[in-house]
Parts: C-alpha cells; sequence; structure tokens
C-alpha cells in the first residue's frame, strides 16, 4: 500500500473537506488522479474501509479524522468501531 | 538566573473542554478540580512562564512535515481546532526565554523545529486554557511539540536528553523569572484503534508509581510494542511527560489526581513533579 499516499489523502480531506470532500465523490477519477494510489487504495477510501487502511499502515488518527467527515458524526464512535471491529469497546490483546 | 521551580505532569484530553458533561461526572469534576490545582499551585509559586510539552495530532502538522521536536518562539494563539468548545485567543510567549532555549538546543546538539508563529492544537492547549489561564494571569507560555502523537516517534532516551538540555537553558538564562514547565498527554489511551474507550487502569497505575519514584529510566525503557499493545498509541505521549521529568530533574512526584475515564476514552493523572 501506498502508505503516504493514503496518509496525505486523508490529511487533505481532514483541513479541507468543503473543497475535497465533494470532488471526491463527485468525480472520483479526476480528484485521485493527483496522487500515487492503486484502485484499491482509491476503493477503500472512497468506502471508508478505516480497518483495511490502517492495518495496512495509515495512521489511525487520520482514519478517525476522516470518518466523522465522511460518515457524518453522528457515526461516531460506534459505527466507526463497527466497521474497525463490530463495534465493541475492546481490551489490549492477551 | 532564572528558576525551574516546579513542573506538573497531566493530561491534555481535548475530551474535557468539547464534552465536559459525562454520565460519569464525578469523575470529570475530579479532574477539573486537578486542573485548577494545577493552575492555583503556578499562582502560589508566583510563576512567571510555563513551557508546555505536547504533542500534535495531524491537527498542525501533516504528511509533508513532521517535526520530532519544535519550539514556539513568537506569537501565539489558540486552538486550532474549533471542536474543543473554546473560542480562539491570543496569548503571550516569552520571546526572549524561548529564542535562548531554541539557541541552547542549537549549541548543543539538538536541531529544532522552530515556528516563529504558532495556532495550537489541543496537545498543548488544553493544558494552556485550563491551568495556566494566561488572560486571567498573565503568565507567558512556551510551547514545545514532540513526535509523540505521530509516528515516526522521537526517541524516548532523546527526549530525556531534550529535557535535560531545556532544564540546563532555564538555568543558564540570565533573568530573575521563574519558571515551570507541564509534560502533557497520556496515559493510557487508544485513539482511533479498535481498543478505543478501553483504559488499562493497572498500566496507569503502574506509569504514575514510577513518576512519584523519580524513575524516569523506567519509562525510558519501556518498549514501544509493549505499550502500543498495553497502553495505546495515546500512552506513546509518556515521552512529554520524560521531557518535563528531565528538565526539573524530579526526585519524585506528588499525586493530585487520577482517573480512568472511558468516556473521554483516557486514564487521566496528574502530579506535581518534586526537585532533587
Amino acid at each position: 500500500m501506498s502508505t503516504h499516499a493514503v496518509e496525505k489523502v486523508l490529511w487533505e480531506i481532514g483541513h479541507d473537506p468543503e473543497k475535497n470532500v465533494p470532488a471526491m465523490m463527485q468525480e472520483p477519477d479526476i480528484f485521485f488522479s493527483r496522487y500515487n494510489l492503486t484502485e484499491d487504495e482509491k476503493k477503500k477510501i472512497l468506502e471508508m474501509d478505516v480497518k483495511s487502511l490502517t492495518e495496512q499502515g495509515a495512521s489511525p488518527l487520520l482514519a478517525m479524522m476522516v470518518w466523522p467527515i465522511i460518515k457524518g458524526p453522528e457515526t461516531m464512535p460506534f459505527g466507526y468501531l463497527e466497521q474497525l471491529s463490530g463495534g465493541e469497546i475492546k481490551g489490549p490483546p492477551a | 538566573m532564572a528558576e525551574l521551580v516546579t513542573g506538573f505532569v497531566m493530561p491534555h484530553d481535548p475530551l474535557m473542554s468539547a464534552n465536559p458533561k459525562i454520565n460519569e461526572q464525578e469523575k470529570a469534576e475530579v479532574l477539573f478540580k486537578g486542573m485548577e490545582e494545577v493552575h492555583q499551585r503556578l499562582v502560589d509559586q508566583k510563576v512567571d512562564t510555563v513551557i508546555v510539552i505536547g504533542d500534535d495530532h495531524f491537527s498542525m502538522f501533516g504528511p509533508h512535515c513532521l517535526p520530532q521536536f519544535l519550539i514556539g518562539i513568537g506569537d501565539l494563539e489558540g486552538p486550532e481546532e474549533p471542536w474543543l468548545g473554546i473560542e480562539r485567543y491570543q496569548f503571550e510567549n516569552n520571546v526572549e526565554l524561548a529564542t535562548h532555549i531554541m539557541n541552547t538546543g542549537f549549541d548543543n546538539g539538538f536541531d529544532w523545529a522552530v515556528a516563529k508563529t504558532m495556532t495550537l492544537e489541543h496537545g498543548t492547549m488544553i493544558p494552556i486554557h485550563m491551568s495556566v489561564k494566561p488572560k486571567e494571569t498573565g503568565m507567558k507560555a512556551i510551547p514545545i511539540y514532540t513526535a509523540s502523537g505521530v509516528t515516526p516517534l522521537l526517541r524516548k532516551k532523546r527526549a530525556k536528553e531534550l529535557g535535560t538540555m531545556i532544564g540546563n537553558a532555564i538555568k543558564s538564562w540570565d533573568s530573575k523569572e521563574r519558571v515551570a514547565i507541564l509534560g502533557t498527554g497520556g496515559i493510557s489511551h487508544f485513539v482511533g484503534t479498535k481498543e478505543m474507550g478501553y483504559v488499562n487502569v493497572e498500566f496507569d497505575q503502574m506509569v504514575l508509581d514510577y513518576v512519584k519514584n523519580g524513575n524516569i529510566q523506567a519509562l525510558v525503557d519501556m518498549t514501544d510494542e509493549y505499550v502500543l499493545e498495553t497502553a495505546g498509541n495515546g500512552a506513546f505521549e509518556l515521552r512529554n511527560w520524560i521531557v518535563a521529568m528531565a528538565a526539573t530533574q524530579a526526585a519524585g512526584a506528588e499525586m493530585i489526581c487520577y482517573e480512568a475515564i472511558p468516556e473521554w476514552i483516557c486514564g487521566c493523572g496528574i502530579m506535581e513533579l518534586t526537585a532533587a
């Protein structure tokens, strides 16, 4: 995964959502052409597949920053956690 | 010479201001009282300038630039994040002392990133707003950011060295100013990971015991792998505590308060560092 490029997209969405969210949603091919991403990465960002993105190295801080922008603030924290792990509050690994 | 009169370790949890009303309000009130206690002790000890050690959370810095440690030497305002529920305001830096600390670092192998102006995010702004209260007191603040929230992380050994250098810089400042240092963040919390909301009280108590006993080396020696698995990525911020402990040469600390607050996704502890 182009972790650094994924983080760049997430950071730019988080810091200018008014500009970047409509651009990504309405014309994703044009929006993503500025970034060095694979087709799979573009799909995961569009779908906010934060589980895959973070498992493959993207910062969970950025995932958490962008999730409510794309999915809506009302989906925090449980919608976010559900996507990550099924919605449970978990302890650290045994 | 200037004097480093006291230091504190304390949280910078943004939910303290963004979400102050929680189900376990009695726990929140303990923390609010603790933050106020820090303020009162700063006032009682006639502190002029507070050095605040925090870390960015991708609010100010981004993938295009991730400093290992940064000092703000000029105009200050904050907070950056509107969702904190704090109206942005300006307050005074101690430009002369900040510049002296910067130059002492440059002369001793610490190549700071430097900000001539800053809009501070919650990693320093929460303790400044809740405990320094510069608008009320006129106390000046010097913000220092370490790479403790976003990778690549500042090495903990280097955090200790950085704190020692800051302490020496203060002592060598030709002034009668009274200075305090705040090491902020932690303790256990999982930020944006699937364990978010879990607080590891056992880990937190172990850390607080280390601080109480002045055992800075135990904090330095904890591996990041262990910290991540046991106490979450948010506990990487213990680097900021290490900086404050090294600067004060703390031999121990006095407990002010601790609460595990899942709604604030954090174990929050406050202690005053005691000099050797």
